[in-house]
C-alpha cells in the first residue's frame, strides 16, 4: 500500500506534465496544474500517516508548498500575459517544467539508489531551468543560463562523487558534498540560486528557490560525509550569506541569501551530529520561506518568522555544538546575529490583507508554530 | 595500452585549456572520447562503444555545428589558470597516491576536474557545454577504473546528460 502511495505521488506529476504539454489553453493548463498539486497533496498526506518515515515528511512538505503556490499561481501567469512576458506557448512550456520539477523533486526525496537520485536530480534541474527561463526576458534567460551551469557542474562533481563511493570512499565525501552543495545553493556555487529567486516568475522562483536546495540536504543527512567537512561547508554558507545580506538587495535576492545561510546552518547541524535538528530547520525554513515569497514581502508576521529562525535554531543547536567544541559557537554565533539583524531590518510593516495571498501564508505559519513548540517537546518527552 | 589510454586523455585534458578554436576543441574531445572509452571497453564494451559515440562524435559534432567562430582569449590570467591546473593535478595525484587509487581512477578524476576548470574559468557561449563533455569523460575514465559498475551508473557515465542540457540551453537562449 504504501509503495502504492509512493509510486502515484511520483507518478502523477509526470503524468500531468505530459497531458500539460497538449492543453494549449493557459487557463485549463493552470486548473490542471492546480488540480494536480491538490491531489498529490492528499496523496502525499496519506503516505506520511501510514509511514512516518522522515523521507515521507519531505515529500509532504513539497507537495504542500506545490499546492499552496499553484492556488495562486494562475495571478502570476495573467499578469506575466498582460505585460507580454509570457506569451501562450511559454505559459505551457511553465506548467509543463512546473510539474516535472515537482514530480523529479518527489522521485529523488523517495529513491534509494545514489544514481537514480542523481538521474531524478538533472531532470528537476532541467525543469527549474525551464521554470526560470519562462518570462519572455533577458535577464530571467541568463538566470537559467546560469541555473544550468553551476547546477551542471554541481551534478558532475556529484556523479564523480558518487562513483567513488565505492572505490575511494574519502574522496567522494569530498565531491558529492562540492557537488550537491552547489544544487542546494549553497557556497561555492551559490551564484544561481539568487538570480533564480530574483528573476525567475514569482511563484516559479518559490519551487526553485525552497524545494530544489533540500533534496541535497536529505542526501548530506544520509551519506557518511566527514563531519568536518559538513561543519566547514554550512559555517562558510552561512557567514557568507549573512554578511552579503547587508549589501543593498531587493527582497527576493534577500530570501535568496538568507536561505542560503539557514541551509548553511542544517549542514552545520548534520555536521554536529544534531541530525533532529537539521530536520526540524529545514522543514521549518521550507515553510518560513515559502511563507515569505507568497507574501510578496507584505506580511510582517510571515517575515519575522523567518527571520527569527535562526535564533531558534541557535538554540536548539548550542548543546550539540558545546559537546563537539565550544569554539564553534563563536562562528555560528556570529553568522545567526548578522543574519537576523539584517533581516529584522529589512522588516515591512503590515499584514497581507486579501486572503488570496493570506490563506496560505497563515497555513504555512500555524503549521511553522506548531512544529516549532510541539516537536522539541515531544522529542524532549 | 589502458595505462597509456589515461595518460593520453589527461594530456588532451590539459591541451584543451590551451586550444583557441572550437572546432580543434571539438575534435580534441573526440580523441578524447575515444581514449576515455579504452578503459571500459575491457569490462562493459557495449557501454564504451556507446559513451564514445554520445561523447566523442555526436555531442563535438553537434557544438561545431551550432558555432559559427573562435573561441576568445581566457577570461582570467592565463598564469593563474595554468597555477590552479596545475595545483589541482599534483592535489589529486598526492591524495590517489595516498589512498593508494590507480593511475586510471587518478587520471578520471584529474581529467573531471580539469573540465570543471574549463567550464567555469572561461566566459564565451560555448566553453562550458565542451569543459562539462571533457569531464564526462573523465567520468567514463573513473568507470572504466571501476571493478563494479551497475547499469544505472553505466548510464549515467555513457550518455552526456549535462553536457546535453547545457549545451540545449544555450542553444535556446540564442
Amino acid at each position: 500500500m504504501s509503495g502504492a502511495l509512493a509510486l502515484i505521488v511520483v507518478a502523477l506529476p509526470f503524468i500531468s506534465a505530459i497531458v500539460l504539454a497538449f492543453i494549449a489553453s493557459w487557463r485549463i493548463g493552470a486548473w490542471i496544474n492546480t488540480g494536480s498539486t491538490s491531489l498529490q497533496f492528499v496523496v502525499a498526506f496519506a503516505l506520511a500517516w501510514r509511514t512516518g518515515v522522515a523521507e515521507a515528511h519531505l515529500v509532504l512538505l513539497t507537495s504542500l508548498v506545490a499546492m499552496t503556490v499553484s492556488w495562486f499561481d494562475r495571478r502570476d501567469v495573467a499578469a506575466a500575459l498582460v505585460s507580454r512576458s509570457l506569451n501562450r506557448q511559454r505559459a505551457r512550456f511553465y506548467h509543463v517544467g512546473y510539474q516535472l520539477l515537482i514530480g523529479a523533486i518527489q522521485a529523488a526525496t523517495l529513491a534509494d539508489d545514489p544514481i537514480l537520485i542523481w538521474l531524478a536530480l538533472v531532470v528537476a534541474v532541467a525543469a527549474a531551468a525551464v521554470v526560470t527561463g519562462a518570462a519572455k526576458d533577458t535577464a530571467a534567460s541568463a538566470a537559467a543560463s546560469r541555473l544550468l551551469l553551476l547546477c551542471g557542474v554541481g551534478l558532475m562533481l556529484a556523479l564523480l562523487g558518487t562513483l567513488l563511493l565505492g572505490m575511494a570512499p574519502e574522496l567522494a565525501g569530498w565531491f558529492l558534498l562540492l557537488g550537491y552543495a552547489g544544487v542546494a545553493g549553497m557556497v561555492p556555487l551559490q551564484f544561481w540560486i539568487v538570480s533564480a529567486a530574483a528573476e525567475g516568475m514569482p511563484s516559479g522562483a518559490i519551487i526553485v528557490s525552497t524545494l530544489l536546495p533540500n533534496v541535497p540536504m536529505l542526501l548530506f543527512m544520509r551519506l557518511s560525509i566527514a563531519s568536518g567537512l559538513l561543519i566547514a561547508f554550512g559555517l562558510a554558507s552561512l557567514l557568507l550569506g549573512a554578511v552579503a545580506l547587508w549589501a543593498r538587495l531587493d527582497w527576493r535576492r534577500g530570501v535568496a541569501l538568507a536561505g542560503m545561510a539557514q541551509l548553511g546552518m542544517v549542514a552545520f547541524a548534520i555536521g554536529v551530529a544534531a541530525k533532529p535538528v537539521a530536520w526540524l530547520h529545514l522543514i521549518l525554513l521550507g515553510l518560513t520561506r515559502s511563507a515569505v515569497l507568497q507574501s510578496r514581502n507584505n506580511d510582517m508576521i510571515a517575515w519575522l518568522a523567518f527571520a527569527l529562525l535562526p535564533l531558534y535554531a541557535l538554540y536548539l543547536l548550542a548543546e550539540p555544538t558545546v559537546a563537539v567544541s565550544a569554539w564553534l559557537l563563536v562562528p555560528l554565533a556570529a553568522g545567526v546575529l548578522l543574519a537576523t539583524s539584517a533581516l529584522v531590518g529589512r522588516c515591512p510593516s503590515g499584514v497581507a490583507a486579501d486572503w488570496a495571498t493570506a490563506t496560505p501564508v497563515w497555513l504555512q505559519l500555524a503549521i511553522v508554530t506548531l512544529l516549532a513548540f510541539a516537536l522539541p517537546a515531544l522529542a524532549a518527552g | 595500452m589502458i595505462g597509456a589510454a589515461g595518460a593520453a586523455t589527461l594530456l588532451l585534458s590539459v591541451a584543451l585549456l590551451c586550444v583557441k578554436r572550437i572546432d580543434t576543441a571539438a575534435w580534441a574531445c573526440a580523441l578524447q572520447a575515444l581514449c576515455a572509452a579504452m578503459p571500459l571497453g575491457e569490462s562493459a564494451a557495449a557501454v564504451a562503444v556507446l559513451a564514445f559515440a554520445l561523447n566523442g562524435v555526436m555531442l563535438p559534432l553537434a557544438l561545431v555545428r551550432m558555432n559559427d567562430g573562435a573561441m576568445p582569449a581566457l577570461r582570467h590570467n592565463a598564469l593563474l589558470v595554468w597555477a590552479m591546473a596545475l595545483a589541482l593535478l599534483v592535489v589529486i595525484i598526492s591524495v590517489a597516491a595516498n589512498i593508494g587509487a590507480g593511475e586510471i581512477m587518478a587520471a578520471g578524476v584529474s581529467v573531471t576536474l580539469l573540465g570543471v576548470l574549463l567550464a567555469v574559468l572561461r566566459s564565451d557561449t560555448w566553453t562550458p557545454a565542451l569543459g562539462l563533455l571533457s569531464s564526462q569523460n573523465g567520468l567514463v575514465l573513473v568507470a572504466g577504473a571501476s571493478p563494479d559498475l551497475s547499469g544505472m551508473a553505466a548510464f549515467a557515465v555513457a550518455v552526456p546528460l549535462v553536457p546535453g542540457l547545457v549545451l540545449a540551453g544555450m542553444r535556446l537562449r540564442r
